[in-house]
């Protein structure tokens, strides 16, 4: 599944709303940016915001129903990687998702999951209705 | 539903219980979830203890997840009157920490030693 480090790998895959489905795609990805010398920081990034993504869309997309799948793709290159995950939900409206900085949330377990992705990420946009997230990450400049 | 896996090792000094967190990635959600148990077990059982300090030193990568389960111990322990301290946060981790504005509810120390010698 590997490739070289100077092409375009992609790939695309679904899994079922199930805990630990996503693992070897994230992995993958993870692996496939090691290759094109991406560093720790990154990588770090990319497997939060990914792991955050498909955990959203595992348990509130398709509200843990093994029936129900993931379609998750990835693009990884030297110079980026885009990623998409898609549950079967209705859609997720963000804009009324409470805020986790407020003060009066800071103590609630839950709800941190986009904050984390879109702070970590690039660009980060929903299509499909809302039942999909498309995120773009470039590596960090080297000082 | 938990796995049988062993998540933390736990020592005790003078009035401090300390949590090793004996995994390098906390994101699989039943891993997570028995850290989790053993986390608050261990404030439930703390009767001299006054401070309970979780050492993250293995951990390298850990999901929201894992901060809804230190959010819940938190309040556990405050309610026991125990101060819950976190030490050894690997820099990639802290600023999950940051970013959440969880640095402003959690004691974070970045030793062990300043974490047991931290005013409650």
């Amino acid at each position: 599944m590997s490739s070289h480090p100077n092409s375009v790998w992609r790939f695309t895959t679904s899994f079922p709303s199930v805990s630990g489905a996503g693992e070897a795609f994230v992995d993958a990805v993870v692996e496939e940016l090691e290759r094109r010398a991406w560093i720790p920081k990154d990588l770090f990034a990319v497997r939060l915001a990914l792991e955050e993504a498909i955990a959203n869309a595992v348990e509130h997309g398709n509200g843990r129903d093994p029936s129900k799948k993931v379609d998750v793709s990835a693009e990884v290159a030297v110079e980026r990687v885009l990623l998409s995950v898609r549950d079967e939900g209705e859609g997720f409206d963000e804009a009324a998702a409470p805020n986790p900085l407020l003060a009066e949330n800071l103590e609630e377990p839950n709800g941190r999951g986009l904050l984390l992705i879109r702070s970590f990420m690039t660009n980060v946009w929903r299509a499909s209705g809302g039942a999909e997230i498309v995120m773009e990450k470039t590596p960090t400049p080297l000082s | 539903m938990s796995d049988s896996k062993v998540h933390l090792m736990v020592r005790y000094v003078d009035d401090a219980a300390i949590a090793d967190c004996l995994d390098v990635k906390l994101n699989e959600e039943l891993s997570i979830q028995s850290w989790g148990d053993e986390i608050y077990a261990l404030i439930q059982s703390c009767n001299e203890e006054k401070r309970v300090v979780v050492n993250f030193s293995n951990v390298k990568f850990m999901s929201s997840s894992a901060l809804r389960v230190l959010i819940t111990a938190n309040t556990k322990a405050k309610a026991k009157g125990i101060t819950l301290f976190l030490c050894g946060v690997d820099e990639n981790i802290l600023e999950v920490f940051k970013i959440t504005k969880l640095d402003t509810i959690f004691k974070i120390r970045p030793s062990e030693v300043e974490a047991l010698h931290s005013l409650l």
